[in-house]
């Protein structure tokens, strides 16, 4: 149990990582799915500790994993219509609020 | 938790590549290769997840993240990089970056060896049969809800990529 935490935990801060230090809209998108399947594997990993039979955590790594393919699919429609306005996806070159 | 040596090995094996996959999503400063290294990292999760007694989240993490996810990134690769040969700008603030990413991932590690877990139980050997009947049984709103999010999902991609002028 102590390897899968130590796995995810190990995952979630490569995730953080990105996060914060990528600038191309589509790698923050990337670095947001390795934060989202880290938490997947803690799921996994507890739904075998509390009442296995009725599987609460593999259900909610499906749910998980299907909220990030929504996320997937309107974060790159917004980065697709973003690069048609401002012909970039670096996320540090568009600054239209800048005053 | 993990039955067998055989079972340990594999799943750090899985972890090992896991890892070193996003890194190099993370790190590297060609988009492509990002996307191939992602690739790679959700192929060790699923098998990590097999391992972890959830045949079915794998199958559903290969064909969705691999056969979905990773295909639409580079559909959007192909739509929005046009010329674009040059390495990708990262931000200016990576040390900074570096410093919180080895602050979370130490805490998460630290809390890992902190808790008194409870034993593995057992788990049923065929867990689709299972998974049915909790996503129709105490599930159910969960299962009602993700619906309503992919509908609303393609709704707003459809309408954000179909609009003339942002």
């Amino acid at each position: 149990m102590t390897l899968v935490l130590v796995f995810s935990g190990l995952l979630f801060a490569i995730g953080t990582y990105g996060v914060l230090t990528r600038r191309n809209a589509i790698t923050l998108l990337i670095s947001v799915e390795i934060l989202m399947n880290a938490a997947n594997l803690n799921f996994v990993a507890f739904s075998r500790l509390w009442e296995p039979e009725l599987m609460t955590g593999q259900v909610f790594a499906l749910v998980g994993i299907s909220i990030a393919a929504c996320e997937a699919a309107v974060g790159l429609a917004l980065i697709l219509a973003v690069f048609r306005r401002f012909g970039t996806t670096d996320v540090g070159r568009i600054d239209f609020l800048r005053g | 938790m993990l039955d067998s040596d055989v079972q340990i090995a594999l799943f750090a094996a899985f972890g090992g590549v896991a890892v070193l996959a996003a890194l190099a999503a993370v790190l590297t400063r060609f988009l492509l290769r990002s996307i191939v290294a992602f690739g790679a990292f959700l192929t060790a999760i699923a098998g990590q997840f097999y391992l972890l007694a959830a045949d079915f989240v794998a199958l559903i993490q290969i064909f969705v993240y691999v056969g979905g996810v990773v295909v639409l990134i580079l559909f959007a690769l192909m739509l929005s990089a046009v010329g674009e040969k040059h390495p990708l700008a990262v931000s200016e603030h990576r040390g900074l970056g570096a410093v919180v990413a080895y602050a979370v991932g130490g805490w998460l590690v630290w809390a890992a060896f902190g808790e008194d877990l409870p034993e593995a139980g057992e788990v049923p050997g065929e867990t689709v049969a299972f998974l049915g009947r909790a996503f129709l049984d105490q599930q159910l709103v969960a299962f009602e809800v993700i619906g309503i999010i992919l509908l609303a999902a393609v709704v707003t991609a459809l309408v954000i990529v179909r609009g003339e002028r942002l």
